[in-house]
């Protein structure tokens, strides 16, 4: 079980930061072989993201609900629990569609990419969304497992 | 000899993308919230796959997949305004957070008071 939530957390970094190379590759005017990797990193981050649900989502149906979630209510900060992990598990799924909805604009739009400022205009929006996304996801985990810390400890 | 009209490709305009967006997001937002506060739709989620997370999971990617599938077939061309789209659905999604993040929150709080 402590694979999986490794294997959650290790997939979801590895999709941020395939976005963020996204978006750099944006912002320095994607070339022929630019457009290849943007493509590239929007199709491996998709597919990290959609990996992550898969192996959290085991996670937290197997383990979370029955072993992590009562030590997190009978400690001092069951806040994380009721407040963070019921935020972070549904606002999770908007993450690997936003993804998606990159994919789909880059790979459809690949040829026009270096000369369609409005395409990259929509392209930025959306790789910021999924970072901002990623980012809260991030913040949210360290809350939950502070809070299943301080269940252990007191 | 009469021309063949040429075979349009699906596309995934962007504003198909950020409806089928948009709709995902108010599905989950609304039917997470109906659901903590009417525990028989909560158990009715849980009773449909075993979990009630997992049937959130499964309508989201129902929503999504079937508006932007039947947007693709409607519409087949870019949309004029890509820009404006996007910030629509990124609009949404970050509304969706704050309204989750801010329900739960008062959740706890009225569940402590």
């Amino acid at each position: 079980m402590e694979l999986l939530v490794a294997a959650h957390i290790a997939l979801g970094e590895l999709g941020i930061l395939a976005f963020f190379w996204l978006i750099v590759e944006l912002l320095h005017g994607p070339s022929d072989a630019g457009v290849l990797r943007a493509k590239g990193a929007a199709l491996a981050g998709t597919m990290l993201f959609f990996a992550a649900w898969l192996i959290g989502g085991v996670y937290y149906v197997v383990q979370y609900g029955s072993v992590i979630k009562p030590v997190i209510q009978q400690g001092t900060w069951p806040w994380t629990d009721s407040i963070f992990m019921e935020t972070k598990e549904h606002i999770f799924l908007f993450l690997p569609f936003v993804g998606f909805a990159t994919l789909a604009q880059i790979w459809q739009g690949a040829e026009r990419l270096e000369r369609d400022a409005r395409l990259r205009g929509a392209l930025y929006v959306l790789v910021g969304t999924t970072l901002l996304l990623g980012v809260l996801m991030t913040v949210m985990g360290y809350f939950v497992s502070s809070g299943f810390r301080h269940g252990l400890v007191f | 000899m009469p021309k063949e009209p040429k075979e349009e490709r699906v596309y995934l305009s962007m504003s198909v993308l950020s409806i089928a967006l948009i709709l995902m997001v108010i599905s989950v937002v609304a039917l997470t919230i109906v659901a903590e506060l009417q525990p028989s739709v909560k158990e009715f989620l849980q009773q449909l796959t075993g979990h009630h997370w997992i049937t959130k999971g499964l309508m989201a990617l129902a929503v999504f997949t079937i508006t932007s599938g039947v947007g693709a077939l409607i519409r087949r061309r870019e949309t004029p305004d890509p820009v404006g789209w996007s910030w629509l659905a990124s609009a949404t999604a970050l509304i969706g957070i704050v309204v989750l993040f801010l329900f739960f929150l008062g959740h706890y709080i009225a569940q402590r008071t």
